[in-house]
């Protein structure tokens, strides 16, 4: 399962553009339909963040799902560098939310992190030198070697993310990725995906139902709300890719867009 | 043709695929199982007919099936039976009569974890049917003998779920038991047992099946009257058909009582939990 | 000093124990007229016996005979085992339809298989081993299943999500999360494995701890025949101890992370 059209091309950034049209997911239990969203479109260029926001419940986790093919959706497309998608891709990197429990306990965090990659062949001193890299990118150099259980949430979290990065997606898809951390956490992971985003240029969905967290990261909120789930609103964010936590927040610019994305929700 | 957008679009979307799959509908289950035995008995048949496996071991399905329906009209089938249960549960019965309180006691003991580890493990792992020899030198082939093997071999998991069960009776339960004096007895009946219950039973369901296996492999080797040995003499006479009719009811016997055990462990454990509500609600 | 504390504490009522029996069954011995007392013999006896017998090598011969088997039978157990309850496992349809039939197999008294087998095969070791290993198996099986079953869906996902090929799924993800309900049902298959080798050897055979317990009995040797017992419950316990410790070592990871 995986690219229908088979032309081999080159990784390059132009290549990694994610579109979405039209996209609907109806759930049918004998006799039952349940039309959890519809009619969902997204352009997400190569290096842009895009959060999804919405109340809890609304499909926010069931629309990543069917973005990174774990779900297949019952109306529209999707496509990576325009070629249509139907199932998981080497291009997209999944941060689940269960970050702890998609770790493998009997493995240390290199090993996980190197995993995937030895599914896709690449040799063991390659595949260790990615990891070690992709470790360092996220901040754990050097914490190769201690298991998932031996780490707090920040840093399994971590680890879930250099997965991701190591496996070469151009595209990380996170569901709440930071969700479950305290907030000191939470910042430094934020800061981190804000790196990740200007150092190696990938592009980044990230579904939360944190205003604040969806209205700093990304340059587009998409607001999902309405039952069947729609989306009301594609609110663009205009401050740059340098940001931090205290200037940036103080920003007119930052309360206007939380404010008009916290009024769409309430709708 | 109105189009109510309103309300969720069925008709309009295509769906591939029905999320329940036949097996899940609860004919589809019956009917799968159902199959999947038939499959089995034909396999069965087929190796019987092609003498795959020697007839002394593999008798064909239906001389089985038939031993298995005639053995029903014979007298002396529900008197072997009767006598194997009645074994079993005898000692069964002593089992619990010995090992809870026994086990009860050792829980409450923490010095007694450490002292007594060696022999519970020791015991744990002895296979008890290996007594079986000295059981004949000393008391001859009698039920009585088959009695004490049986006890011997089920008051382990008895015991050792009662000890289980009382260690993890709540300390801040017991002290406060403790601190107002209740006198021992009650403080067993109302405040220990209960609380341990849960694991005796799960001890007294694992020692239920294992009663009546220990039982059937005493008659088999030392022929002590019963459904092993009733057994036994069917492959001395050469009939394999009939012993793997005595097999097979065995394993129904088996599965029987399991499911008694079961109804009354979920009984008494909703009785409990009744009683604790009430407590509560007091 | 704490280990050694703590190797008193479990070691003083077993040596307690044993001291008494020594001397109340010497005192018995000698001051009862009971004619049936040849059968129960003072701890001397046996331990004299378990010296004679372990000197002229027979001992040795038979043990490593049973041991054989039972270690023999386990690994075909382990194998059909874990394959085939990987097998229903992976499969919802497998599980549901199957279940009866596999609890009911689970529940039928597998050591009345041993006469059957050994009947139609004779009374060599081969047939022992397929006892053991039919009899064995269930647990292992329905073990496997179970944990196949109780793989965490997160875990699931992120093999789907990461493309990983089928063989890699199975050996560095399937079956190490497996792995804690498969020891615990090697570990239940273990004491069965020990029963039925004892049932099988009393049964019909010419070799073996169990045959040499019933040789004994039938020459009316008591020392011997109780001195034979002992081992057999000896062999029991240092099979468990021995799986205990490879159980601790392959599943350190397990027991650390359930904190």
């Amino acid at each position: 399962m995986a690219i229908v059209d088979t032309a081999p091309a080159q990784r390059e950034k132009a290549d990694t553009r994610l579109i979405v049209k039209d996209l609907g997911k109806t759930y049918v239990t004998g006799k039952d339909a349940h039309e959890i969203f519809r009619g969902v479109e997204l352009d997400v260029e190569p290096g842009s963040i895009v959060s999804v926001v919405g109340p809890s419940g609304v499909g926010k986790t069931t629309l990543l799902r069917c973005l990174a093919g774990l779900l297949p959706a019952t109306t529209g497309t999707i496509s990576v560098g325009g070629r249509m998608v139907t199932g998981p891709v080497p291009e997209m990197g999944v941060v689940f939310q269960d970050y702890s429990r998609s770790l493998l306990p009997w493995m240390h965090s290199r090993e996980n992190v190197a995993l995937p990659l030895e599914s896709k062949g690449v040799r063991k001193a390659e595949r260790n030198r990615i990891a070690e890299e992709a470790l360092a990118a996220v901040g754990l150099e050097g914490a190769g070697h201690k298991y998932p259980w031996q780490m707090s949430g920040g840093m399994q979290q971590r680890v879930a993310i250099a997965r991701a990065i190591a496996y070469q997606a151009d595209i990380l898809l996170m569901d709440e990725p930071f969700a479950s951390v305290d907030a000191q956490t939470r910042f430094d992971l934020e800061d981190l995906a804000l790196d990740l985003r200007r150092r190696l240029g990938v592009s980044i969905v990230l579904v939360t139902h944190d205003i604040d967290e969806a209205v700093y990261l990304a340059d587009q909120v998409v607001v999902l709300s309405g039952k069947p789930a729609s989306v009301v609103d594609l609110v663009e964010v205009d401050l740059g890719t340098e940001r931090d936590q205290l200037t940036t927040k103080s920003l007119p610019a930052f309360t206007e867009a939380r404010s008009r994305v916290l009024r769409q929700i309430r709708r | 043709m109105l189009i109510d957008s309103a309300r969720p679009a069925t008709k309009a979307v295509r769906v591939p695929t029905p999320e329940t799959p036949w097996y899940r509908t609860r004919a589809g289950l019956l009917l799968g199982r159902v199959a999947v035995g038939v499959f089995l008995v034909l396999l069965w048949w087929l190796a019987d007919a092609l003498d795959v496996l020697p007839d002394t071991l593999l008798p064909s399905p239906l001389s089985v099936a038939n031993a298995f329906v005639t053995l029903t009209t014979e007298p002396d089938f529900w008197f072997a039976m009767l006598q194997t249960v009645s074994n079993a549960l005898i000692a069964l019965a002593l089992a619990l009569v010995v090992g809870i309180p026994i086990g009860l006691v050792l829980g409450l003991l923490p010095k007694a974890e450490r002292a007594t580890r060696f022999l519970l493990d020791l015991g744990r792992s002895f296979p008890v049917i290996a007594l079986l020899p000295v059981m004949i030198l000393l008391l001859g082939v009698s039920s009585q003998m088959e009695i004490l093997v049986i006890f011997l071999a089920v008051l382990w998991p008895v015991l050792l779920q009662t000890i289980y069960g009382s260690r993890r009776l709540d300390p801040v339960v017991r002290d406060t038991a403790r601190v107002y004096r209740f006198t021992l007895p009650i403080r067993f009946l109302k405040v220990l047992l209960p609380a341990a219950s849960p694991f005796i039973m799960t001890g007294i369901r694992v020692a239920g099946s294992l009663s009546i296996l220990v039982a059937m492999a005493v008659e088999l080797l030392a022929w002590t009257p019963g459904l092993g040995s009733d057994m036994g003499r069917a492959l001395v006479d050469e009939r394999p058909e009939i012993a793997l009719g005595y097999f097979f009811w065995a394993g129904v016997l088996g599965i029987a009582l399991n499911a008694l055990l079961q109804f009354l462990e979920d009984k008494i454990l909703v009785w409990n939990a009744r009683a604790d509500q009430g407590a509560t609600n007091a | 000093m704490k280990t050694l504390k703590a190797g008193i504490e479990q070691a003083w009522l077993p040596i307690i124990l044993v001291l008494v029996w020594w001397i109340a069954s010497e005192w018995w011995w000698h001051s009862t007229t009971d004619p049936k007392k040849v059968f129960l013999p003072p701890l001397s006896q046996i331990w004299g016996a378990f010296v004679t017998e372990a000197a002229s090598g027979n001992l040795a011969a038979n043990t490593f005979a049973s041991l054989r088997n039972i270690l023999l039978g386990l690994l075909v157990a382990v194998v059909v085992g874990v394959a085939v309850g990987t097998a229903v496992g992976s499969s919802r349809a497998a599980r549901m339809l199957l279940n009866p039939y596999l609890q009911f197999a689970r529940s039928v008294p597998q050591v009345a298989l041993v006469p059957i087998i050994i009947g139609a095969f004779g009374l060599t070791w081969l047939p022992k081993i397929w006892a053991i290993a039919i009899a064995c198996v269930w647990p292992i099986l329905l073990n496997t299943v179970d944990g196949i079953r109780a793989i965490d869906p997160a875990v699931q996902d992120m093999t789907k999500a990461y493309q990983f090929t089928r063989p890699l799924k199975l050996v560095r993800v399937t079956l190490p999360a497996a792995l804690p309900q498969i020891m615990a049902g090697i570990r239940v298959s273990l004491g069965i494995a020990v029963v039925v080798m004892v049932v099988s050897e009393i049964y019909g055979s010419t070799e073996g701890i169990g045959y040499f317990i019933n040789y004994e009995k039938g020459l009316y040797r008591g020392p011997e025949t109780w001195m034979a017992t002992l081992v057999v419950g000896l062999i029991g316990y240092l099979l468990s101890l021995a799986f205990l410790l490879v159980e601790k070592t392959t599943l350190r990871w397990y027991h650390e992370s359930a904190q």
